[in-house]
C-alpha cells in the first residue's frame, strides 16, 4: 500500500487530517495546472477547491486502480471544462490574461527586464488560452504536468494516437501564434 | 513543412514517445530534411518557453479551508445532525444511511463529542464524584472505592494547562464550568450538556451537588473555579471556534443553527499524555432522541428505572413530580433544548444491558442506537492487574471490586425479550479485547448496530474493492433497518414492559464489574416535528407519549 493509499484509508476511517495531507501534497501541482486550463487564477482556485471537496466526498468510490492524483486531476479537469463552458460567452482572452494574476516580481531584476519577461509570459498564456479546450487539455497535461501519452490517454479517456495528434496540433497552433517570440528565442 | 502525420512523429520524438523503429525513421528524416530540423528546433523552443511560466502556488491555509468546506458539504449532504427540513422521519432508514458519509460523519461527530465529554470527566477527580452525592447505598460506596483506585490522578501539568486555557479565554470544554453528580445504587453519572444557545436549561441546584473546597483534594483546589453546581458544561461555540487552532473539528447543524466543537488536536493529545497512569475504557453509545423525550427526561427516567439515579436532579425531579415547578421555569426548560446531550454513566454490565434494552424499547423517544464494538481508551496505558489487586477494599469488608476480581454474574431477572440469549463470560480485567467481545455480544443480543464494525466492514470493502464485503456491510445495514422498522411497530407495547424496575439490581451491582459509558444523545426532531420550520412552543407540544412512558 503506497503512501497515498494509506492516507486515503485513514481518511475513510474518519481521520480528516489524512486527507489534509493529501490536499497539501497535491494542491499546488493541481492549481498550477488548472490556472492554465481555465486561464484564471481565481477560477483555478475555485476549481481546485471544488475538486478536493468532491474527492473527499466521493473518496469511497475511488477504486485505487489509478493514482490518486490522476483521479483527482480528472475531477478537476471535468470541473474546469464545465466552468469554461458556462462562462465561455462572456470571458475574453484578455480578461483571462488579466485575471491570471501578476507574475511574481524578482526585486533584483531590472524593470525593463521584468516588463519584457512579463510580456513574454503574457503572450504564452494568451496563446495557450486561445487553444481549443481539447488541445489545451492535452498540452497542459504534457507540458505542465509532464504526463506520458499513456497517462494522458487514461486521464482523458482517449486513444494514445488521439493524444499524439492533438498534442502535435496544439503545438503547431502555439508555434504559429508565437512565431516571432520563438524566432527571437532561437536567435538568442 | 506542413502539419502531416510525419510531423506528429517529430512531436512524439521530442517527447521520447516513439518506438525504436519510428525513432530510427525520424532520425533519418532529420538527417535528410533541414525543414524537419527547423521544426524540431521550434518545438524545443516552444517547450522551453512554456517551461518559463511560473509555478503557481496556493496559500498555506488552503488545505484547512478545503477540509472545513468538505465537512460542511458532507454534513449538508447527509443532513447528519438533524436539520428539520431535510431529515426524513424516524423509522425505516432511508438511502442516506446507506451512504458511507452518514456512516462516517455521524461517528465523527459523536466521537468528537465523546472526547470532549471524556476530557471534561478527566478533570473531575473521582473523589469529587464520590463525595458530592447525598449518600447512596452500600453498593455505591463500594464503587466509589473502586473508582478511586482506577481513576487517574490529575497531575499538575493538566491543571496548569487548564488554568492557562481559562485565562486565555480559550476554554471550550476544558476550561468551562463543570460538575459531576453522583448516582445511587451502583450507578454513577455526570451530564454534559452542549448548547448552541447561551441560555441554559434551568435546573434547581441541589445542595447535595455543591462541591465544597474541603471536599476536594489539594491538587484539585487550584481548579475549583471550574466546578459549579449547575450540572452542565456550557460550551461557547463561537469562542471555541475562534480560540482554538482548527486542527480537529466537529461541526454539526441543529435546527437550522450551526454549532461547532473545535478542539486543538495538540491540546487533546497533551491532556491525554498528562493522564499518565490510566487508560479508561469508555463506551460511547450514540442515539437520537426527540426533543419531547428530552423534555420528559426520558433517559434520566430510564436510568432511574434501572437504579441509576442522579443526585443533582433529585430536587428538581421531586419538585416537578409534585407539581411544584414554577410555570415560567417549566416553560423555559422546555424551550431551551440542547442539540446534544452527553451523559456519563458508570454502571455494571447488567445495568448497561437493562438500560440499553429499555432504551431500545422506547422507539418513539430513541432511535438510531449505536453501540460501539470497541471502547475508546482515554489515557495512555492500562493499569497493571498487580497494582489494582493491592489497592482496593476501602472499607475492609472485602466487598470492593477490582478489575482483577471477577465476580459471578447474576442473571437478569427483568422481563426483557432481549436478555434471553447467552451471556458472555465476564471479563476479569478491563482489557480491550474482552470488553469488545462483551459489548459485541450485548449489541448482538439487543440487535443494535455496532458502530465500529459497520465502519470497518464498509472501509474494508472499499479499500479492497471486494463486493462480498460490501454486500455484507449492506446486508448488515439492511438488517439494522429492518430491526428499526420492527422496533417502530413493536415499540408502543414494549414501552410498558420496560417500566418494570429490576428487583435485584442491588445484588447484581455488587457482583459485577463496572462499565463506563457515554450516552451521547443527538436531539433530532421526531416525525411529526420534521416538517416544522421551527420548534413550536413547549406548551403546544403534544404530550401523548407521556401516557406510555413514566
Amino acid at each position: 500500500m503506497n503512501d497515498d493509499s494509506q492516507l486515503i484509508a485513514d481518511a475513510l476511517s474518519g481521520h480528516y487530517g489524512a486527507f489534509g495531507v493529501l490536499v497539501e501534497r497535491y494542491q499546488d501541482r493541481l492549481y498550477n495546472t488548472m490556472v492554465h486550463v481555465v486561464g484564471s487564477a481565481e477560477d483555478a482556485r475555485d476549481v481546485v477547491q471544488d475538486a478536493f471537496v468532491q474527492a473527499f466526498v466521493k473518496l469511497e468510490t475511488f477504486q485505487q486502480s489509478a493514482a490518486f492524483y490522476t483521479w483527482l486531476y480528472r475531477i478537476a479537469f471535468n470541473l474546469a471544462m464545465s466552468r469554461l463552458r458556462r462562462r465561455k460567452p462572456t470571458v475574453s482572452v484578455e480578461h483571462a490574461r488579466e485575471s491570471t494574476g501578476l507574475d511574481p516580481v524578482d526585486p533584483h531584476e531590472a524593470p525593463d527586464c521584468q516588463m519584457e519577461r512579463n510580456e513574454r509570459i503574457g503572450l504564452v498564456r494568451d496563446a495557450i488560452a486561445k487553444l481549443t479546450e481539447d488541445h489545451r487539455g492535452v498540452l497542459v497535461l504534457r507540458e505542465i504536468e509532464g504526463y506520458s501519452y499513456d497517462e494522458i490517454s487514461a486521464i482523458l479517456d482517449m486513444p494514445v494516437g488521439t493524444v499524439r495528434s492533438r498534442l502535435h496540433r496544439a503545438r503547431m497552433e502555439l508555434r504559429d501564434q508565437l512565431k516571432d517570440l520563438l524566432q527571437t528565442e532561437l536567435q538568442e | 513543412m506542413n502539419d502531416t502525420p510525419q510531423d506528429e512523429l517529430l512531436s512524439a520524438y521530442l517527447d521520447g514517445e516513439l518506438a525504436p523503429k519510428e525513432r530510427s525513421k525520424v532520425e533519418r528524416m532529420l538527417e535528410e530534411s533541414g525543414e524537419s530540423r527547423q521544426l524540431l528546433d521550434e518545438l524545443r523552443a516552444l517547450r522551453a518557453t512554456i517551461q518559463t511560466l511560473h509555478r503557481e502556488r496556493l496559500d498555506p491555509g488552503f488545505s484547512k479551508q478545503v477540509i472545513q468546506l468538505a465537512e460542511r458539504t458532507m454534513l449538508a449532504d447527509s443532513s447528519a445532525v438533524g436539520a428539520p427540513s431535510i431529515r426524513p422521519p424516524i423509522g425505516p432508514t432511508s438511502e442516506r444511511d446507506h451512504d458511507w458519509r452518514t456512516r462516517i460523519i455521524r461517528p465523527l461527530i459523536f466521537a468528537g463529542l465523546a472526547i470532549a465529554a471524556a476530557l471534561t470527566l478527566m478533570f473531575l477527580h473521582p473523589d469529587q464524584l464520590g463525595k458530592q452525592g447525598p449518600g447512596g447505598g452500600i453498593a455505591r460506596e463500594e464503587n466509589i472505592g473502586k473508582h478511586r483506585e482506577e481513576a487517574p490522578a490529575i497531575g499538575p501539568n493538566l491543571q496548569d494547562d487548564r488554568g492557562s486555557d481559562k485565562d486565555n479565554g480559550d476554554n471550550g470544554v476544558l476550561g468551562s464550568p463543570t460538575r459531576s453528580t453522583m448516582a445511587k445504587e451502583g450507578g454513577r453519572r455526570s451530564r454534559t450538556v452542549m448548547e448552541s444557545e447561551t441560555e441554559a436549561i434551568p435546573r434547581a441546584a441541589s445542595p447535595a451537588a455543591d462541591v465544597s473546597e474541603t471536599d476536594m483534594p489539594a491538587a484539585k483546589r487550584g481548579a475549583r473555579q471550574t466546578v459549579d453546581t449547575n450540572g452542565r458544561v456550557d460550551i461557547d461555540a463561537d469562542k471555541a471556534i475562534d480560540g482554538f487552532e482548527t486542527t480537529f473539528g466537529v461541526a454539526g447543524i441543529s435546527r437550522g443553527r450551526s454549532y461547532n466543537f473545535v478542539r486543538s488536536k495538540q491540546l487533546v493529545e497533551q491532556q491525554l499524555r498528562n493522564q499518565s497512569d490510566a487508560a479508561l475504557p469508555v463506551y460511547s453509545i450514540q442515539l437520537d432522541v426527540t426533543p419531547e423525550a428530552v423534555r420528559r427526561r426520558a433517559l434520566d427516567k430510564t436510568l432511574e428505572r434501572n437504579h441509576i439515579q442522579i443526585a443533582s436532579n433529585a430536587a428538581t425531579d421531586k419538585t416537578n413530580e409534585l407539581g411544584g415547578a414554577d410555570e415560567a421555569t417549566e416553560k423555559k426548560t422546555t424551550q431551551a433544548i440542547a442539540p446534544v446531550d452527553v451523559v456519563y454513566v458508570e454502571m455494571t454490565q447488567s445495568q448497561l444491558e437493562s438500560v440499553l434494552a429499555d432504551i431500545a424499547n422506547q422507539p418513539l423517544s430513541f432511535s438510531n442506537i449505536m453501540v460501539p464494538a470497541d471502547p475508546a481508551f482515554v489515557g495512555q496505558r492500562v493499569v497493571p492487574a498487580e497494582e489494582k489487586e493491592t489497592s482496593s477494599d476501602v472499607d475492609g469488608d472485602g466487598a470492593t471490586l477490582t478489575h482483577a476480581q471477577s465476580a459471578p454474574v447474576a442473571e437478569s431477572t427483568r422481563s426483557n425479550p432481549f436478555e434471553n440469549g447467552e451471556k458472555d463470560a465476564r471479563p476479569k480485567r478491563h482489557e480491550s479485547g474482552e470488553l469488545s467481545r462483551s459489548m459485541r455480544g450485548l449489541a448482538q443480543r439487543l440487535q443494535l448496530p455496532q458502530l465500529s464494525e459497520a465502519i470497518r466492514l464498509n472501509q474494508r470493502a472499499t479499500a479492497k474493492n471486494r463486493p462480498e464485503l460490501a454486500g455484507q456491510a449492506t446486508a448488515k445495514r439492511q438488517k439494522d433497518d429492518t430491526f428499526r422498522e420492527g422496533e417502530e411497530k413493536a415499540g408502543q407495547s414494549n414501552e410498558r414492559d420496560a417500566e418494570t424496575p429490576a428487583s435485584d439490581a442491588d445484588r447484581r451491582a455488587v457482583a459485577e464489574q463496572m462499565f463506563r459509558a457515554l450516552f451521547i444523545m443527538r436531539v433530532v426532531p421526531s416525525a411529526g416535528e420534521a416538517t416544522e420550520p421551527a420548534e413550536p412552543p413547549a406548551a403546544e407540544e403534544p404530550r401523548d407519549q407521556d401516557a406510555n412512558e413514566p
